[in-house]
């Protein structure tokens, strides 16, 4: 399952990312984005925001669909 | 003795950190200078330098480009590494966003290998406490080795605390313990940099072995001295160790820095569970979704046009050009001249038709300078609100059809304020192609706040159907060309990716000392063009080169844009700054000397038109002259190549204005 497929409102963990450029995924972890890391999905269209801590981070689905996730519980 | 030299020992001290933490306001609070503070990663793209002086030390202090790494990614990030290179700093003052500890201290843990004396500020302590993180900052300076202090600093708390700490910095005792594999990498490389670096006084051999080991080059310029064979060595003996790794030596790095400041964040912050969900933090959110964020979008927009576009110029620009100058000043200038000025030729110049104060005066001040005051009043409220990171990401997807992703909306609403600022901002975009691709966005179709302004002004005369012709033949040309170097340039769009800051009330006084800066700017920026501008129509006009330019340019300017002769002036002026062509034309039309299909043409061609001199000037730094040269001649021949066609399907009948 990647992150492409969680619904607004649900909280996710960051299973693996497969990303293989190394400065995108550089970016991704300084930004907070990395295996292990918790997260709240607020919205996917036009693009994905979500919440880890007290950062919001917006990216596009292109990004999303090679970030694999766990559901951790539906909260709507 | 000891004690004259102290007085006049003098510190310099470099501020870093992560994007949009207010490294910014507090280089203001240290040195008592201002430099652009907004609410949005990218606001600082150049190292600004300030001085002061406070307990018998004079301190001279560099504010730089916020950055995640001192491992470079981005042209900013080796920006600020290539500073505190080249100019080894006595002090490094992080500063940090409170809120965000863990990505803070990720930095400390890569500025920690530098060697230098350190102090790191928490910067907007209020809102993390306002958020319930408590950070226990003794013992977190105890852990890292270095002084820690709270800072507020738009309101200014901590600054006096920060002051007295940079007497106090230390070098880190933090260090990170790498993967086995990769220290020993490391080891493997430094033993290469001390004959090769000529000298180690700028960076310490593993920070260097470390840099090449995460591929980057660059480093090698801060070492001119050293022996470049020994170098090109070096660069070969990392990329080989690099090759040999599973996973890239960098990101191993990286694991472990995640670690450690994970750990250290864990021990020194308290989070109580804050759900209090204000109306600032839905609206934001709200912001960002379709519905109703697209409609939250148009009323900023028309706030916007009704702020700028209507008051400013219409409402203003009438009184002040109308009333002011026409009804009042010229008139007592011309009688002023008549009876004081015998020469008829100074007269002519100063008050003639191409004349200083009956042309040059009131274009900058009663046409030019209301609106674009009230353009950067509205634009540095929306910059200090936070509004315009979500702004990015509702756009994203029209920007990906010019091979852009939402990011760019930064410098393009820049742009709207004023393109020579913005191609400089263009550096927070990530890949070289995209940098261009933006800046030629920049420089054919986005009308600075001033043009823009002009442009509202004479449309306020014109009919809807004239603003639709206009704002879509300018859309569609960005949009055309965008996408059309998108697919000529090699490589692909990068991904969006991009962090939210919280919406926040503007402090006024952060607003108004930005207006102010950014006025002063203008002024000095535009001013003299302007004056220069009426000088050579006046030279043009008096030599009769003016009559010869316009008989020249007449089968372009009367046949194919079907414009009066007088507008090639306009057009002239406008090689100069767009903005003065604009006016040029605004006037024009004021005096009913255009038609409507006329001022849709002259519009189209001038806001497309060259870019102005500054601008030109700071696309040769960032893009080189070639780049430069191309983009300007391509632009000519756009713009009138498409108010021809304009011009021609005007003409044919199928629209009518």
């Amino acid at each position: 399952m990647t992150m492409e497929h969680l619904e607004p409102g649900q909280k996710a963990l960051v299973s693996e990312i497969h990303i293989r450029d190394a400065g995108e995924l550089y970016r991704l972890y300084t930004l907070g984005l990395e295996p292990g890391v918790e997260f709240t999905i607020y919205q996917k269209s036009p693009a994905f925001v979500l919440d880890i801590g007290e950062t919001t981070l917006a990216l596009g689905r292109e990004t999303a669909s090679k970030i694999g996730v766990i559901l951790l519980k539906k909260t709507k | 003795m000891y004690q004259l030299k102290e007085s006049i020992r003098t510190v310099h001290v470099a501020l870093v950190g992560n994007p949009n933490v207010g490294k910014s306001v507090i280089f203001g609070h240290m040195t008592g200078e201002y430099v652009t503070v907004s609410n949005y990663p990218g606001t600082t793209v150049e190292i600004s330098e300030g001085a002061s002086q406070w307990g018998g030390t004079q301190f001279k202090f560099a504010d730089t480009p916020g950055v995640f790494s001192i491992f470079p990614r981005s042209e900013d990030e080796r920006a600020c590494r290539d500073h505190l290179l080249d100019h080894r700093p006595d002090v490094l003052l992080q500063v940090a966003d409170a809120k965000n500890l863990r990505r803070a201290l990720m930095l400390t843990l890569e500025l920690a290998e530098l060697g230098l004396p350190m102090v790191l500020a928490l910067n907007m302590a209020d809102e993390s406490r306002a958020r319930g993180i408590l950070i226990d900052t003794e013992s977190l300076s105890k852990t890292l080795g270095i002084p820690v202090v709270l800072t507020a600093a738009p309101r200014g708390e901590g600054i006096q605390d920060l002051k007295e700490a940079l007497s106090s910095a230390r070098v880190p005792i933090v260090r990170t313990d790498l993967e086995k594999e990769t220290a020993k990498a490391i080891e493997t490389i430094s033993a290469l940099i001390p004959e090769a670096a000529g000298n180690l006084s700028s960076a310490p051999a593993a920070f260097i072995a470390e840099t090449l080991l995460h591929g980057d080059e660059s480093i090698w310029n801060s070492f001119r001295s050293g022996r470049a064979d020994l170098q090109k060595n070096a660069i070969e003996a990392a990329s080989q160790i690099s090759r040999s790794f599973a996973r890239p030596p960098s990101l191993s790095a990286l694991d472990s820095r995640l670690q450690l400041s994970g750990e250290i964040t864990a021990d020194v912050m308290e989070t109580a569970e804050n759900h209090s969900s204000g109306f600032l933090r839905a609206f934001g959110r709200a912001a960002m979704r379709p519905w109703p964020g697209y409609l939250i979008a148009g009323l900023a927009l028309a706030l916007l046009y009704a702020v700028v576009g209507y008051f400013a110029a219409q409402i203003l620009v009438d009184f002040l050009k109308g009333f002011v100058f026409d009804a009042w000043i010229i008139p007592a200038a011309i009688r002023l001249a008549d009876a004081a000025i015998p020469s008829a030729f100074l007269r002519e110049m100063l008050v003639g038709p191409y004349g200083i104060i009956t042309m040059a005066v009131p274009y900058a001040f009663a046409l030019i300078l209301p609106i674009v005051t009230f353009f950067f009043l509205m634009f540095g409220f929306l910059e200090d609100s936070g509004y315009l990171p979500r702004l990015a990401v509702m756009l994203d997807r029209v920007f990906r059809l010019a091979g852009l992703n939402g990011k760019a909306i930064i410098p393009v609403i820049l742009g709207l304020g004023c393109n020579t600022m913005a191609v400089l901002t263009t550096r927070i975009l990530e890949t070289k192609r995209e940098r261009l691709i933006a800046t030629l966005i920049l420089s054919l179709s986005i009308p600075c706040s001033a043009q823009l302004g002009t442009i509202l002004g004479m449309m306020a005369s014109l009919s809807w159907k004239a603003f639709v012709l206009w704002f879509l033949t300018v859309a569609g040309s960005s949009m055309l060309v965008g996408w059309g170097a998108s697919k000529f340039l090699p490589g692909s769009r990068s991904p969006f990716l991009m962090e939210i800051p919280p919406l926040r009330v503007p402090l006024w006084g952060n607003t108004f000392k930005k207006l102010r800066s950014r006025i002063a700017w203008y002024l000095r920026e535009a001013a003299p063009l302007f004056l220069a501008g009426t000088l050579l129509l006046f030279f043009a006009d008096k030599t009769g080169l003016l009559a010869k330019a316009r008989e020249f340019a007449s089968p372009l300017v009367v046949g194919f844009l079907g414009l009066p002769a007088m507008a090639t002036d306009s057009m002239i002026l406008g090689f100069l700054r767009r903005d003065y062509g604009a006016a040029g034309f605004f006037d024009m039309s004021r005096n009913g000397t255009l038609s409507a299909s006329q001022a849709v043409v002259a519009l189209i061609v001038i806001t497309l038109f060259m870019p102005c001199i500054a601008q030109f000037l700071v696309t040769i730094k960032e893009r080189g002259v070639k780049v430069a040269v191309a983009i300007a001649f391509f632009i000519l021949a756009f713009s009138v190549g498409l108010g021809g066609f304009i011009n021609w399907v005007l003409k044919t009948g199928v629209i009518r204005l």
